[in-house]
């Protein structure tokens, strides 16, 4: 059943999850290939400068590509379930609820795992030939708010996809908006999160509770 | 399940609306604060205020200028834009030269404007500047450049517990330089880690001053790169002098190798003199961790003026020696907004601020003024509770009596 329930999840998302990854990669060429520019043009003094006194990352252009990843994520894995009731036959399956549910996030956040790892470590493998550690180190945490940003929304999607009624879809939406706004509310600055890093588990704690929940309201028959 | 699933959603609801509903407010009402613009006149010895005043035709602002009374600090003469630039003749020296109404010379010092540009010169310092993450890599210029022309560093310093030297070009450790700067600190006596070391690392400026340094034991240092070689002085501090922050000057006149502030609050300047002697802005008291500094420099007196939140205070100093002359504080006026708000909102949260780069949630603004208001929302939450027929009714009660408007709106709308 474990893995049959794997193979479902692998089959609504694989296509996302190829087309992300590809994407990914692209950006984070392309992010390499910006900072080669810089190099080539002015030195990579003037690439180090630019980090330690403007602030700049160099990577800002992947600033909003893991929001996207994650929603895009969300969206493929739960839609289905949403459309002709499907979440109904998957609830009926002889598996516990809050273990099929937790699955199927779980199936999901591994996948952005992995696209966001790639991603990451092209970035810090190119980096760490041209600048200190102490610095790659900074480039990881600016990024750190971004790919949080990127769960975040894969679980606020999911939380929105499983809800049973319209209205609470609204809320939950309105919620993840507003949590997600936070994640980008500094982009400008380095390692602006620092402070809040300790807040972050608690981010994906809220919207598996959401999302939880939701599985129950809807087995209450609370839908439209 | 479900009980975690609504006290989640609620909980989640009253932190985002703490956030966005003040913001809204405050976005929906500017409040304009224009500081007035204050100069120190080298003609009367008095600092003249011009305040912005709307007119009230097609949103034209009018400046109404007086100066300021030394003994007693408040307004006394009001001027016409006219009689303003006449005596503020460095500030406004363009417009009085081209009337040809500059004068030849003021209390024996001749005011050409090659000798105005000379002579000034302006510093500023924001606590976001100060108040952010910085990273200890330090980029070190050539002080001396073969070539006269200042160029971009190509080594920088890194401190963790000691110095290394990186070459930037190739991100190694340059042995034989890291050799060379570690034997110069140890003989100096430099205690790592350091605490602060800044400089201005930039080519559009005059000459180099290199880094200013304070280490562990709060001991200062002056460092620069010479010929590829280190040159490092510890500039010696009276013991009641603790230093916080420092900053670099590379003014025209190269008078001062920069300021250093003082855990009290005391300001210095440090002298380009083979003592690096600390001269003490008089008077001055500056946070720059909260509060924003600029010092024009002319040639008759320093203008410091020091603001935060509340007021600004202008200072004026004697040039030759930083004593007190004169000051005015400008105080801001009671935002209204703010009023009304601690009348509606029992605290608010923000997650940046204009002080720092940083972000995190942070309570402010709390009121027991809101109290009322959040008496009433009780009323009419336990009016629909009865109506409904919901449960809870005590927790939903006490959590809007403490939240107020902020657990009022999610209470009422998600309906079990």
């Amino acid at each position: 059943m474990y893995r049959a329930l794997l193979y479902k999840e692998w089959l609504k998302t694989r296509r996302v999850f190829y087309a992300a990854i590809i994407i990914s990669v692209i950006m984070a060429v392309y992010a390499i290939l910006n900072m080669n520019s810089v190099i080539e043009t002015f030195g990579v003094g003037s690439l180090w400068l630019n980090m330690i006194q403007k602030d700049v990352s160099m990577v800002s252009i992947l600033t909003y590509l893991p929001l996207i990843t994650g929603l895009a994520m969300g969206i493929a894995q739960m839609t289905p379930e949403m459309s002709h009731k499907r979440l109904k036959l998957t609830l009926h399956l002889p598996y516990p609820t809050n273990k099929l549910v937790l699955l199927m996030l779980a199936t999901g956040l591994l996948q952005l795992l992995v696209i966001f790892a790639v991603q990451l470590l092209i970035i810090v493998i190119y980096d760490a030939q041209i600048i200190p550690a102490h610095l790659v180190s900074r480039v990881v945490l600016t990024t750190l708010p971004w790919y949080v940003a990127g769960f975040c929304a894969y679980m606020f999607a999911a939380a929105v996809c499983l809800e049973g009624t319209w209205f609470m879809r609204i809320i939950i939406s309105l919620l993840g908006c507003g949590v997600l706004l936070i994640l980008f509310k500094r982009d400008d600055a380095m390692a602006a999160y620092n402070s809040m890093l300790i807040l972050f588990p608690v981010l994906f704690i809220i919207p598996t509770i959401l999302s939880l929940g939701s599985i129950y309201r809807f087995k209450e028959g609370l839908q439209d | 399940m479900k009980q975690l699933y609504y006290i989640t959603l609620t909980l989640l609801a009253i932190v985002l609306l703490s956030w966005l509903l003040p913001w809204l407010v405050s976005l929906c009402f500017p409040q304009n604060n224009s500081d007035p613009f204050v100069g120190y006149s080298p003609v009367n010895d008095r600092f003249i205020v011009s305040i912005p005043t709307p007119t009230g035709v097609n949103n034209d602002i009018e400046f109404v200028i007086h100066d300021v009374d030394p003994s007693t600090g408040e307004f006394d003469n009001r001027y016409t834009t006219e009689q303003r630039d006449s005596l503020l003749p460095e500030i406004f020296a363009n417009v009085l030269s081209s009337q040809g109404n500059m004068p030849d010379s003021i209390k024996g010092v001749e005011m050409s404007m090659m000798n105005i540009r000379r002579n000034r010169w302006m510093f500023s310092s924001l606590p976001r500047n100060i108040n952010r993450d910085i990273p200890e890599i330090y980029p070190l210029m050539e002080s001396m450049p073969a070539r006269f022309d200042l160029e971009n560093p190509k080594v920088a310093l890194y401190m963790p517990g000691h110095v290394e030297v990186i070459d930037m070009e190739s991100n190694c450790i340059d042995s034989a330089k890291t050799k060379r700067f570690g034997k110069m600190f140890a003989d100096r006596g430099f205690k790592f880690p350091a605490r602060e070391a800044v400089a201005n690392v930039t080519t559009r400026k005059a000459y180099d001053n290199g880094y200013l340094l304070i280490d562990a034991n709060n001991d200062l240092y002056h460092l620069k790169m010479q010929v590829n070689r280190p040159s490092m002085s510890r500039i010696d501090r009276q013991a009641d002098i603790t230093p916080r922050h420092v900053f670099v000057l590379e003014n025209g006149d190269r008078a001062h190798y920069g300021i250093v502030t003082t855990e009290e609050g005391r300001t210095f300047a440090i002298a380009r003199d083979d003592n690096y002697s600390l001269i003490e802005l008089d008077s001055i008291k500056f946070d720059p961790e909260k509060q924003r500094m600029s010092i024009l420099k002319g040639l008759f007196v320093w203008t410091v003026k020091v603001s935060d939140d509340e007021k600004i205070v202008w200072t004026a100093l004697n040039n030759d020696d930083c004593s007190y002359i004169t000051s005015y504080t400008y105080v801001y006026p009671a935002n209204k907004l703010d009023g009304i708000t601690s009348w509606i909102f029992p605290f608010s949260i923000h997650f940046t601020t204009s002080t720092d780069m940083f972000v995190y949630p942070r309570l402010s603004h709390y009121s027991w003024h809101s109290i009322f208001i959040n008496t009433i929302l009780c009323l009419i939450l336990f009016i629909l509770i009865k109506k409904r027929n919901q449960k809870c009714l005590l927790p939903k009660i006490l959590v809007t009596l403490c939240f107020g408007i902020f657990a009022f709106i999610p209470l009422v709308l998600i309906k079990r």
